[in-house]
């Protein structure tokens, strides 16, 4: 259910951006039972273009990194993070994105739920700003 | 639209020699495709009319190319790199082009001497589908290395999703 739909709309906003300013990459993690290497190399291969990297995280560590920067009780997973031109992690851990989403419950007051259209227009935008 | 047209114009460049036979490749092919990029990456069209063949010249003349690059930097921005030139086969050649917004594949196909004698250009394609074998997972195993991934491509709008595979 998340990867589908999560995957899904990430797919679309990649189709949709045609622009060679945009990089991304997408980290699988072992969330669920079924979730092991095998698994992210299938999925991986469903949707492939020049400018996504693919990670499989299997300790979970870019979960953890980010739910402490998104100050969340739980490893941060189904979160979509995006970074404008020029962001770059001097310490040990990510800075807070420019924008994101997520598709977690009980989230809503701190981020809004993953919208591909708004998505999109975001990416956009960044692209857009010098 | 300029592009548009130039681009339908570039797509109808196929003449198709069904009777020619393919030489081996040979560095004439390759010659070919390294001065199509030096076209490319410069305007020098001292050498371009020699690169193709005559049904092509007849179809598209060097203005005409010369007026396809501009319009390419005016519609995409300026040219970051140009890949190097693959050979997929003895008669063929494909050779990506990216400029800031968009990268363009560039298909061409020789004749026996090492003339272009086909050429299409069109968005670089996005494979919906792909075997495992060609896809690279990269395994992260400190933060490190996404770290210094990320601050790379610091002068990309870059977007990272954290999902479950299944």
């Amino acid at each position: 259910m998340c990867r589908k739909r999560g995957f899904s709309a990430i797919s679309s906003v990649t189709r949709a951006v045609k622009s060679n300013s945009l990089r991304e990459y997408i980290v699988w993690l072992p969330m669920l039972k079924s979730d092991n290497r095998d698994a992210a190399v299938e999925a991986s291969a469903e949707f492939e273009d020049s400018r996504i990297r693919y990670m499989w995280d299997e300790d979970k560590i870019i979960g953890e990194k980010f739910s402490q920067t998104l100050k969340l009780d739980r490893t941060a997973w189904d979160v979509y993070l995006l970074y404008n031109k020029g962001s770059v992690w001097k310490k040990d851990e990510p800075t807070v994105p420019d924008f994101w989403m997520h598709q977690l419950g009980g989230l809503e007051d701190i981020a809004p739920t993953l919208d591909s259209v708004v998505l999109r227009w975001k990416v956009e935008e960044a692209i857009a700003s010098k | 639209m300029v592009f548009h047209n130039k681009f339908c114009l570039l797509l109808l460049i196929m003449v198709i020699l069904s009777s020619c036979s393919i030489g081996q490749k040979n560095s004439s092919a390759k010659q070919s495709a390294e001065q199509l990029i030096r076209f490319v990456e410069t305007g020098d069209t001292t050498l371009l009319a020699g690169l193709f063949t005559d049904s092509v010249l007849n179809l598209m003349t060097v203005e005409a190319m010369l007026d396809t690059r501009q319009d390419f930097v005016h519609s995409f921005g300026k040219l970051q790199s140009v890949d190097a030139p693959e050979f997929p086969t003895d008669s063929t050649a494909n050779i990506v082009l990216r400029y800031e917004e968009m990268s363009l594949l560039t298909s061409l196909e020789f004749d026996s001497i090492g003339k272009i004698r086909f050429l299409s250009i069109q968005p670089e394609p996005v494979k919906l589908t792909g075997s495992e074998s060609d896809i690279k997972l990269t395994d992260i195993s400190d933060f490190r290395e996404f770290r210094e991934a990320f601050s790379a491509d610091s002068q990309y709008v870059r977007l990272i999703s954290i999902l479950s595979p299944t």
